[in-house]
């Protein structure tokens, strides 16, 4: 009974719990410490954005979380699986964690196409013919199936980021993680990348962002996270955090980025 | 005629041919016997000539009297004559009605008295008269005149002509260049492929180690992946450190003098020592590949080696490509010194001339000039295959 109790609650974390639960999560580099111990769950559906100023760890909490970057304390659950631990294949899990660069990362020797037909040839197994027409379908959502034959060079910021997301997007991924998409482009091109990360939203993707642009956390997040020194320092709904935060250290970074 | 005198004639009309092309034909329409029987002559005592249509140019003016025009002539033929020694003597030759047939131009050095009476007999028949004339005692600035015939040049080209006969033509001396050249090639692509294997290996191993080895959990892989690191950085360390004579030398006489192939000693060697080259090349443009390609290509759910295979790989082999063609080039003259290992390369060809024909001359610049061609030819193809890549990239 016992025994049956445990299992189903199991089960039950596994399919009912958090998407993503983070533990007691500590990164160093050598003698820095970037994180410092941080427990986030993170459900299906949502959407998270990180702030906080450089250095203060959102960005290598964000790839700690497909492992990019490997922990050097605490556990990350992915569907109530530890991908810490070191039996796990790490290459399955991320084939359903999407992640979308600041320098876009797009593989300059392939078209567009290629790009983003890769990962479902090389790892689902999909036939060419196949992983071309979802290509064009998810090119099309993003307004650029015309360049399909482009390499990556011949294209704007904005255009190659819109590539890299439906890059992530042609795994079919469970959740997407953003590390600040749009601290690299040109001003006039921040808009294009948001749109599409918004509808992206609205469609229900699970989404991980760490960005700058308050706008679109205001508009888009389900819970703000404002991290420092290597800590989760104040978290909550995008008003109660964005336009009431209690800790000075959220006020303060607040006042310099909305001036 | 001996075999010799044929030959030489051959060389002869081969110089002539490319440097004094233009005369031929004027000495075609020159037409009658008795003329023919006079430019033997002239050719046999290896004087040189001007036709009577160049000559007429100098003669032409009608104003002047037949004596000042027939000095004025002296004196532009004594012009073409100070462009060579004032030793040199100049004849002008002279139809018998005061017309100017030929000029004739002999250099002293050449001088044969018993040749050259046989031209003045040759002259006579053809009907024409000698006029003796003294060099450098006049001088005449005109700069529309130009030598036509410049016997020292001539002279000179004539020696290289029957030198590079002597040791190109003759035996067929140019298929032991060929052969060389043949085993040079061998030589530097063997080299190059060991040298790109080892190179890769090493190049891999040793960039994994230096990005990933810190991030490895402990336990056999990473200690052997530390031993090879080291390993390599000795091997490299070791070939790069030391002279190519020197490893080559010691592969033959010692390393592996139980192999009694020397161009198979030697293909080991080069390419061990071009492994260590490579290595660096192929090692600088593993980590000139931006870290976010491994990145994106692992977030996606790539492994490491699908990563390398498919994303890292191709970019690597686009990056190094010209250097690596560079390298090929380097190796070509590098081969050279195989010859002291007794293998039968260019060089080693050129300097079993040397032995035969006891000149140093031709046979060492024509192994030069081979190597100068292949070394271009190939660096334009380089060239090329850069803007290829280059348009690809902008593509």
């Amino acid at each position: 009974m016992m025994q049956d109790k445990v299992k189903n609650a199991a089960v039950v974390q596994k399919q009912d719990g958090p998407l993503i639960s983070v533990r007691n999560l500590q990164k160093s580099f050598g003698e820095l410490h970037v994180l410092r111990g941080v427990d986030q769950d993170i459900t299906t559906g949502e959407k998270v954005v990180l702030l906080g100023p450089s250095g203060s760890g959102k960005t290598t909490m964000l790839r700690c979380l497909n492992l990019l970057e490997q922990p050097t304390g605490g556990q990350v659950f992915f569907q109530g699986e530890d991908i810490t631990a070191p039996g796990c294949d790490i290459n399955k899990v991320r084939q359903h964690m999407g992640m979308v660069f600041q320098q876009f990362n797009l593989f300059p020797h392939l078209s567009i196409m290629k790009n983003i037909t890769l990962g479902p040839m090389k790892l689902k197994g999909m036939g060419k013919d196949e992983a071309e027409a979802r290509a064009i379908e998810l090119l099309k959502r993003v307004g650029l199936e015309e360049k399909a034959n482009a390499f990556p060079r011949q294209l704007s910021g904005g255009q190659q980021q819109r590539i890299a997301i439906v890059r992530a997007l042609a795994m079919d991924p469970k959740v997407m993680l953003f590390d600040e998409p749009t601290s690299a482009l040109d001003p006039e091109m921040v808009g294009e990348v948001l749109t599409v990360m918004t509808d992206l939203a609205k469609e229900g993707m699970t989404m991980v962002v760490v960005t700058h642009e308050i706008g679109f956390a205001r508009s888009v997040a389900d819970h703000v996270i404002f991290m420092d020194g290597g800590y989760i320092v104040e978290q909550g709904t995008p008003e109660a955090v964005l336009d009431n935060p209690q800790q000075p250290r959220t006020q303060d970074f607040l006042r310099k980025v909305l001036k | 005629m001996s075999i010799i005198g044929k030959k030489r004639i051959l060389a002869l009309a081969a110089a002539l041919l490319l440097i004094l092309g233009a005369l031929v034909p004027a000495m075609a329409e020159s037409g009658a016997a008795a003329e023919d029987k006079l430019y033997a002559a002239i050719d046999e005592a290896g004087y040189a000539y001007v036709t009577a249509a160049e000559a007429t140019i100098f003669y032409a003016d009608e104003s002047l009297s037949t004596e000042s025009r027939c000095g004025f002539l002296r004196k532009k033929v004594t012009l073409l004559a100070t462009a060579y020694t004032a030793q040199d003597a100049v004849q002008v030759w002279l139809k018998q009605d005061g017309e100017v047939e030929s000029v004739y131009i002999a250099r002293a050095s050449v001088k044969n008295p018993q040749k050259e009476s046989n031209i003045v007999s040759q002259a006579e028949k053809a009907g024409l008269t000698p006029v003796e004339m003294e060099c450098g005692s006049v001088y005449v600035h005109d700069a529309s005149i130009k030598p036509l015939v410049n016997s020292a040049f001539q002279q000179w080209f004539i020696d290289l002509a029957e030198d590079f006969y002597k040791n190109i033509i003759e035996y067929d001396r140019w298929l032991l260049l060929l052969q060389g050249l043949g085993n040079t090639m061998v030589m530097t692509a063997g080299a190059l492929l060991i040298g790109v294997v080892i190179g890769i290996v090493i190049a891999v191993t040793r960039s994994v180690w230096e990005t990933n080895g810190s991030k490895m959990r402990p336990g056999m892989g990473k200690v052997l992946l530390r031993a090879l690191d080291g390993f390599f950085h000795v091997y490299t360390t070791i070939f790069r450190g030391t002279p190519m004579m020197v490893q080559l030398l010691l592969m033959t006489f010692v390393i592996l003098k139980g192999i009694p192939y020397a161009m198979l000693v030697a293909i080991i060697s080069f390419g061990l020592n071009s492994g260590a080259y490579v290595a660096e090349i192929f090692r600088g443009g593993i980590l000139s590949i931006d870290k976010g390609q491994m990145e994106a290509g692992r977030s996606i759910g790539l492994t490491y080696t699908q990563t390398m295979w498919y994303i890292i790989a191709p970019q690597v082999i686009k990056n190094v490509l010209p250097t690596l063609a560079n390298e090929f080039i380097t190796l070509i003259k590098e081969t050279s010194i195989a010859a002291y290992a007794g293998v039968m390369e260019l060089t080693m060809a050129g300097n079993r001339i040397r032995g035969q024909t006891f000149s140093d001359f031709m046979p060492l610049i024509a192994v030069a000039v081979i190597y100068l061609v292949i070394v271009m030819v190939l660096t334009k193809l380089v060239s090329i295959l850069e803007r290829r890549l280059r348009q690809s990239d902008a593509r």
